[in-house]
């Protein structure tokens, strides 16, 4: 009798997290699905398969530039997280090690400099972008996206090194390391998991970014990927498996990236509630 | 030993001056300056390229108090904020609940699944939600009408009197795993004896749940609700995308206001009016994670 | 010559004072611990001597040198941690070599100074292990080859043996002992346990609030402690210390009286402090070891037991004496702690009587200094 109840809770349990697996796989698998159909079946016959397996769609969508926007997240990414991690690492270790008021202001300025979404900061980041000439530059997406990611990277790093034992460090400096050094040498090399994490989430962060890259990004040689798959959207009006086919190449390899390294990806983004 | 004659010993303050000064260079120049310039921005109208600026006192924010779309903005948020609780950290807890002791086989494909959509961009899921919900081309409108019941006549987007909480359907579509995948790790950190204990009690589980696991992720679930709040008040991406704040700006919420005045009307001023209201919100909220997290 | 003068050191954390002016030689080749309550600036002070803390006044010199502004790795010192301190991304050569690869010293030469240290502690075998793989006690070892390796004038140890478990310990300390020996080298060890102190210091420097209270060779402070607090920090069970009060005084013989037991007359050792009076209250501390038989020790008591710790080779009873509390004790409520150096057959709630002679007695003022040592001290 009660291993029968159990079965049927597990049952509804099963169909409770498989519909929600389901509702979250539908759209994924119909975009997927939908690139590889002709314009005139997706009016005539939305929900049908596909009548062939042609990657013509692909191929026009790939002609609006998918793979340059790409190479563009990339770059901007990649430059934007090893700046962010550089900076919030050395930031963060020093005020692991300061002691006093000095050290807990500036940590309390840097925590509220979360607080503040680049939202609400459009118009006067726009004007210095453009004062300083920056627009349609990587720079002017490197350096703020830089600043914004700052701050959690700090809160994340400085929660690292405070549970590392000072002891370490002093050890380092009693063998000859001056403070810089036992940073590099000695705290640095432990603190891979830590610098993992920043990584990952500050990547998945920024190669999303949408709204800076819209205002400072107008050539489309530059353009990064959520600006770029706007773009098709213009270039295919009614087009619609043409965009599908641009959406699906701008987001399969990162969602195959992330089925690999799910693990990490959830670890990191985990430590948000720590 | 080696013998390195050195002066006066520092306790550290030039290295760590060092150390900390490219962090508070660019914070300063993209978030604190930035903040001075909006409040500053705020007294006046301007247009974007203009150099003339008229001193206007505080009349940007009456003219915000007004606004009729300022008021659907805020209420938009308000709505995606709290049906963004009730969705995705409901649907979050009751999901991980689930995946943390509920059932023990396919629990990583299962999250994985759920948690995917959080590495999508916003704009490729409004894209593809766009479709789908198109009224022509769309499958879901096909689907509905397959099930004998009628669509609504705009498309589900086009019609003023749902388009936001569809939007809200979008995000929650996106969010949920997020949450999930949050409030798992709280579960997870939950020694397990404490269910043994709870069960020697006589407490198993719904009762189980309710007495045991809510109050031991209380902390977490404070940070998903506060994540949750934040995230509703900055949403831009979505509804730039997939609405553009329309149909007749009843999907219009802050962030794409400002972006409309100051972008598109060239009211720069007044955008700055409303971004100081954001960022007070903004703050305010930060200033209360940062509150319930030290009493963590 | 490698010899550590410390002068007038002070420091201070904004109003907190750890250390409050500290003065020490520690001469070259000596084995110097230094105990204390915890809080008491003992590891303030070595931290300082090590670099790792700067000093607000004073100065410290190693060998004559002065290093009281010399970075940590310039003063000739090296130091073994409580918790080890080993890099756990480096394996146990690595560890061992870390400060002369900082120091640029040739490769041949670094590789013969770690096989040297290695050879020494005994931990040929591990040098290619990683710090997680080794037990406690291993890990310990490294950490101190990690300080030979260097060879330091000074090493400096900040309780190095207690996170290890009790047996390991006592095989440390009688290994540290020998590597004292073996190696000559000046040596200042801070520890809060007095056994450690007892067992393996030259000279042992009290410290209580940031001062020195008391500096000597184990002995001279257990049989001689200025006063109540280094009387009670060294041997265990601590002194019993029961409330007395001084009946009389003739010249430098004073008589004291404790409830329940005859007066007993001693002489005052110390006329230093405040001029005792009859009438004053003044304190009797006994040690568990000094209560003898009651035939023939003069005055006896009767004690209720309370507790019996049969320890084999010697029997702890804690009981309860009649006519008098004490004051301070390692019982509760007022109790006595009695060492029997023999197995004795006693239970709880038994009543035993229990000799103890006047000669046997320190005398505490209500200043805590003491005043009349015991007669074979």
């Amino acid at each position: 009798m009660n291993t029968r109840r159990l079965n049927a809770t597990t049952l509804v349990l099963y169909g409770f997290v498989g519909l929600m697996s389901l509702i979250v796989l539908l759209p994924v698998i119909y975009m997927i699905m939908a690139a590889f159909k002709t314009r005139t079946s997706m009016f005539v016959s939305p929900l049908a398969l596909p009548e062939s397996l042609s990657f013509e769609t692909f191929e026009r969508a790939w002609g609006v530039g998918v793979g340059g926007f790409m190479v563009n997240s990339l770059l901007v990414t990649f430059l934007s997280v090893v700046v962010i991690v550089i900076v919030s690492g050395m930031a963060a270790y020093a005020l692991s090690q300061m002691r006093g008021w000095v050290g807990q202001a500036i940590y309390l300025m840097i925590v509220a400099g979360f607080a503040i979404p680049v939202q609400a900061v459009l118009v006067p980041v726009f004007q210095i972008m453009s004062g300083a000439g920056l627009l349609n530059s990587r720079l002017a997406l490197v350096l703020p996206y830089a600043a914004y990611g700052i701050p959690f990277t700090v809160i994340l790093f400085y929660a690292f090194f405070l549970d590392f034992p000072k002891e370490l460090e002093e050890a380092a400096r009693l063998d000859g390391c001056s403070r810089f050094q036992a940073f590099v040498r000695v705290i640095l090399p432990l603190s891979g998991p830590a610098i993992a994490s920043a990584a990952i989430f500050q990547s998945v962060f920024i190669w999303n970014e949408f709204i800076l890259a819209l205002l400072v990004l107008t050539r489309r040689g530059l353009k990064t990927l959520p600006v770029g798959i706007l773009d098709l959207q213009g270039e295919f009006t009614s087009d619609w498996p043409a965009v599908l086919a641009g959406l699906t190449l701008a987001t399969l390899p990162l969602l195959i990236l992330f089925v690999l390294a799910q693990k990490y990806f959830v670890r990191s983004l985990a430590g948000l509630g720590k | 030993m080696p013998q390195r004659p050195r002066t006066a010993r520092s306790d550290g303050r030039l290295t760590y001056a060092a150390m900390l000064s490219p962090a508070i260079v660019l914070l300063s120049i993209f978030v604190f300056v930035p903040v001075a310039l909006v409040l500053y921005g705020s007294l006046f109208r301007f247009g974007l390229t203009s150099a003339e600026w008229t001193f206007v006192g505080l009349s940007n924010y009456v003219r915000a108090m007004g606004d009729g779309v300022f008021w659907i903005a805020l209420r938009n948020n308000i709505i995606i904020v709290v049906g963004s609780i009730v969705l995705q950290v409901g649907f979050g807890t009751l999901l991980a609940a689930v995946l943390d002791r509920g059932i023990t086989v396919g629990n990583t494909v299962l999250r994985t699944i759920i948690f995917a959509p959080m590495v999508i961009s916003s704009v490729a899921v409004g894209l593809i939600w766009l479709i789908i919900l198109d009224p022509n081309v769309g499958p879901l409108v096909s689907l509905v009408k397959a099930m004998g019941l009628t669509p609504p006549r705009l498309g589900f987007l086009g019609d003023p009197s749902i388009s936001i909480w569809v939007v809200l359907g979008i995000a929650s579509w996106q969010y949920t795993g997020f949450m999930m995948v949050l409030i798992l790790a709280g579960l997870q950190a939950v020694p397990k004896e404490l269910y043994q204990a709870a069960a020697l009690d006589g407490a198993t589980g719904l009762r189980a749940f309710w007495h045991i696991t809510l109050p031991a992720i209380r902390n977490i679930l404070i940070v998903a609700v506060l994540i949750t709040t934040v995230g509703g008040f900055k949403v831009f991406d979505l509804i730039f995308v997939t609405t553009g704040g329309g149909p007749a700006n009843a999907t219009q919420v802050l962030s794409t206001w400002i972006y409309f005045q100051a972008f598109n009307l060239g009211n720069t001023g007044y955008a700055d009016a409303i971004s100081v209201i954001l960022l007070a919100i903004a703050v305010l909220l930060g200033w209360a994670q940062l509150k319930s997290s030290r009493r963590a | 010559m490698s010899d550590v003068k410390i002068s007038g050191l002070r420091k201070s954390y904004g109003r907190f004072e750890a250390i409050k002016g500290v003065d020490l030689t520690v001469a070259d080749g000596e084995f110097v611990v230094m105990v204390g309550p915890s809080g008491c600036g003992k590891s303030t002070l070595l931290r300082t001597i090590a670099g790792l803390e700067g000093a607000d006044e004073g100065a410290i010199a190693v060998g004559g040198r002065d290093v009281t502004h010399e970075e940590p790795a310039d003063r000739g010192v090296a130091m073994v941690f409580q918790n080890y301190a080993l890099y756990p991304h480096m394996n146990v050569s690595g560890n061992m070599s870390f400060g002369l690869r900082m120091a640029g010293m040739a490769k041949d030469k670094i590789a013969a100074a770690v096989e040297r240290a290695a050879g020494i502690l005994n931990i040929g075998d591990h040098l290619d292990k990683q710090p997680k793989a080794l037990s406690g006690g291993q890990k310990q070892r490294v950490a101190i080859g990690r300080a030979i390796t260097r060879q330091p004038e000074v090493f400096l140890f900040d309780e190095p043996l207690s996170n290890l478990d009790a047996a390991l310990r006592t095989k440390m300390r009688v290994e540290l002992g020998r590597l004292h020996a073996d190696l000559g080298a000046t040596m200042i060890y801070v520890t809060h346990d007095q056994t450690e102190a007892m067992t393996m210091a030259d000279r042992i420097v009290v410290l209580r609030d940031g001062l020195v209270e008391q500096v000597g060779s184990p002995r001279e402070l257990y049989n001689r402690p200025v006063g109540r607090f280094v009387a009670g920090f060294l041997g265990s069970p601590r002194m019993n210390v029961v409330p007395a009060r001084l009946t009389r005084r003739e010249g430098d013989r004073i008589t004291v009286s404790i409830d329940g037991l005859d007066d007993m007359t001693r002489p005052l050792d110390v006329t230093k402090g405040k001029d005792l009076r009859e009438g004053d209250t003044v304190f009797v501390g006994i040690r568990p070891e000094a209560f003898g038989p009651p035939e023939d020790s003069g005055r006896r008591f009767a004690l209720k037991i309370r507790v019996v710790e049969n320890l084999g080779r010697e029997t702890l009873v804690y009981g309860t004496p009649q006519g008098f509390v004490s004051d301070e004790s390692d019982a509760e409520d007022g109790d006595l702690v009695i060492q029997f150096a023999r197995q004795k057959d006693v239970r709880p709630g038994q009543t035993i009587d229990i000799g103890l002679s006047a000669s046997a007695l320190y005398i505490f003022d209500d200043a805590g200094l003491t005043r009349s040592f015991p007669n074979d001290h």
